[in-house]
């Protein structure tokens, strides 16, 4: 299923997504959540992103069509090398949180943080 | 968007009152729902809409094939629930807890994904 795609039709479908864009004064990396509408620690998630002023980009998966699913499934499978749960927040184009953990997304964000600023 | 087979499910959906149901589940497994009352409503919702949508009570918190066939170890209670809850206290949605766990006051987290990956959409 997931060879099906070439990564440019995959591309072209993911600059369709309807992504809501959140603004926040803390910028770690490009962040974007995958989130499902109905799942509790999504809702988590995106509260602990607000509270903490980041700025992110997010998308409801199971408002999309299949074809726009598939698309994501395909992007997280190629570029994170793991199969999508939620919530899952790319950090960039190399690391990826998946399930919401407080402890770890603090931690995570903050070394992204840390990281931004030295560069 | 729902492909034909779920919506010859959502044409024959049962009817199913999803709070009674899963206070049933919980009462008969001897496990607890969330303290948190908020957090609670939106699984049951969630689980009402995608009853609604796909005729079964797929779970919340994992993306759907829209086949009854290739979700059934995901319709709540999940196959993996017991396992879960025995390993870390509460399914992997958190809507089940074990009969000790302190609901009201330990932080629920993720727990890592039981389900196999082949078996992901």
């Amino acid at each position: 299923m997931w060879g099906r795609k070439s990564s440019e039709e995959v591309q072209q479908t993911l600059e369709n997504i309807p992504f809501e864009t959140v603004s926040g004064k803390r910028l770690a990396q490009p962040l974007t959540l995958f989130a499902l509408s109905t799942c509790g620690f999504c809702r988590r998630a995106i509260g602990y992103l607000n509270d903490q002023g980041y700025a992110y980009r997010f998308v409801h998966m199971d408002k999309l069509p299949k074809s726009e699913q598939d698309a994501i499934r395909a992007h997280v499978k190629r570029v994170y090398r793991t199969a999508l749960s939620f919530p899952f927040l790319c950090l960039g184009d190399k690391d990826h949180l998946s399930g919401f953990i407080k402890a770890s997304w603090e931690q995570e964000l903050h070394r992204l943080e840390e990281k931004s600023h030295d560069q | 968007m729902t492909s034909d087979r779920g919506r010859e499910h959502a044409q024959q959906r049962p009817q199913i009152d999803v709070a009674q149901f899963v206070h049933n589940v919980a009462k008969r497994r001897n496990w607890q729902l969330p303290a948190d009352s908020d957090f609670l409503s939106m699984l049951i919702e969630g689980l009402e809409g995608n009853l609604e949508r796909l005729g079964y009570l797929q779970c919340p918190c994992r993306l759907s094939w829209d086949d009854k066939e290739k979700d059934k170890d995901i319709v709540c209670p999940c196959i993996y629930a017991e396992a879960d809850i025995a390993e870390y206290g509460h399914c992997y949605c958190s809507l089940f807890f074990s009969s000790d766990y302190d609901t009201a006051n330990e932080e629920m987290v993720s727990i890592p994904e039981r389900r196999p990956q082949h078996l992901f959409p």
